[in-house]
């Protein structure tokens, strides 16, 4: 078995899987043709052993491969997003996502705000051209994750 | 005529078993998540990563895996008569497909659902094995974009001339005409991605050349892994000052 903080590439062992639980660049499989369940690196980088928490029923230590790519920040269902206004329809309002929460983003995100989401009072008498104009900077919620084109966000909240 | 003379050398200088020269260097396009240079000899091969990325093309998106797209091309400047190749011919489209099926074989897909990943690979010195310097330039340019694999892909390929299993043949070996393996491996699973032959060979004499492509492949995977480790190392030490 490897030690703590050794580099790896994708495709060596890691350990046994009855011994140890894939973390994030690492994954599970059958080693050659036998049936037996290895974990395997991912990635390449520097391995990791995180030992569990002592009240979890699982007392597997969890290995990690810790790259160096760091990908771009990616939204999600709850986090804050700082985001740009480009377009003010009658009924909702498009923004490009700019950050999410204290990292900037590097694809291009788009959301959208609809009439209901824009404030927590009254949300039946929202007029969003008095609400929004394009190149606002705006602080909202990710609601979830919308349709194909657009994440749904929020800035209903009393802050 | 004659590939291997009497004491055993190619037209190369290179024995029977021998491999050509092996170069490779990560991070060589700037803009690029993920690139790599090369060399099995004179054969140069460099390739730029993209992604994973947004779909750009919504009808092909892919609502469980990421879809992987590659796109292969040879350098006017590549080949000894300087020729204007039509982009999208036959030979590319279809080593475009082989790299493309190659390296999404190994890709952990599953866990970038609804994005894309683009492999541009172009050569830039073509003397033979273009298709498995190819996947090996993509294999590190991967590898270099921090995307999740299976294992590294390397391709190596092998022939048979004058009655003598020849590995990594060049351009002249490659013209002759004979029999040419193209073998592709995840070399720590040891399974095979890849196994290409447009030529009739008895299939004892077969599986020798494609153990010795599959060797081949090894030393390949051991020399990446090595590059591998180096360039991490690198980052590891510039992160420290």
């Amino acid at each position: 078995m490897q030690e703590e903080g050794e580099m790896v590439t994708p495709g060596e062992v890691l350990g046994k899987a009855t011994e140890l639980k894939a973390g994030k660049g690492a994954y599970i499989g059958s080693y050659r043709d036998t049936d037996l369940q290895y974990v395997f690196s991912s990635l390449t980088g520097l391995r990791r052993t995180v030992s569990p928490s002592p009240d979890s029923p699982d007392q597997r230590p969890t290995v990690e491969v810790t790259g160096h790519k760091a990908h771009g920040a990616v939204p999600e269902p709850g986090s804050v997003v700082i985001a740009r206004i480009t377009k003010v329809m009658a009924k909702t309002a498009s923004a490009d996502i700019m950050c999410v929460g204290p990292k900037s983003v590097r694809d291009k995100f788009t959301g959208i705000i609809r009439q209901q989401d824009v404030r927590a009072t009254e949300i039946d008498k929202v007029d969003m051209h008095l609400s929004f104009r394009p190149g606002d900077i705006i602080r909202a919620l990710v609601l979830s994750l919308g349709d194909a084109r657009a994440y749904y966000l929020s800035t209903a909240k009393n802050e | 005529m004659e590939f291997v003379n009497p004491e055993g050398l190619r037209l190369d200088g290179r024995r029977p078993l021998e491999m050509r020269q092996l170069r490779a260097q990560i991070g060589a396009v700037a803009k690029a998540d993920g690139s790599a240079v090369f060399e099995m000899g004179n054969t140069k091969v460099i390739a730029a990563v993209y992604g994973p990325r947004e779909v750009q093309n919504r009808s092909q998106q892919i609502n469980d895996q990421a879809l992987v797209r590659c796109e292969y091309s040879m350098a006017n400047f590549s080949t000894g008569d300087r020729r204007r190749k039509p982009k999208g011919d036959r030979r590319s489209t279809e080593i475009s497909l082989v790299i493309r099926q190659t390296m999404e074989a190994c890709i952990l897909t599953h866990l970038m659902p609804r994005s894309q990943i683009d492999i541009y690979v172009q050569v830039l010195q073509a003397d033979g094995g273009t298709r498995s310097a190819c996947i090996n330039a993509a294999t590190l340019a991967l590898a270099d974009a921090g995307i999740p694999m299976r294992d590294l892909v390397t391709s190596c390929s092998a022939g048979f001339l004058n009655s003598t299993p020849l590995l990594d043949l060049n351009y002249v070996e490659d013209s002759a005409g004979g029999p040419d393996v193209t073998v592709g491996i995840l070399p720590k699973l040891d399974k095979v991605t890849l196994l290409q032959m447009d030529a009739k060979l008895p299939i004892d004499t077969f599986e020798n050349v494609m153990q010795l492509a599959v060797e081949g492949c090894k030393a390949i995977a051991n020399y990446i892994r090595e590059v591998l480790l180096e360039n991490t190392k690198q980052l590891e030490y510039r992160r420290g000052l």
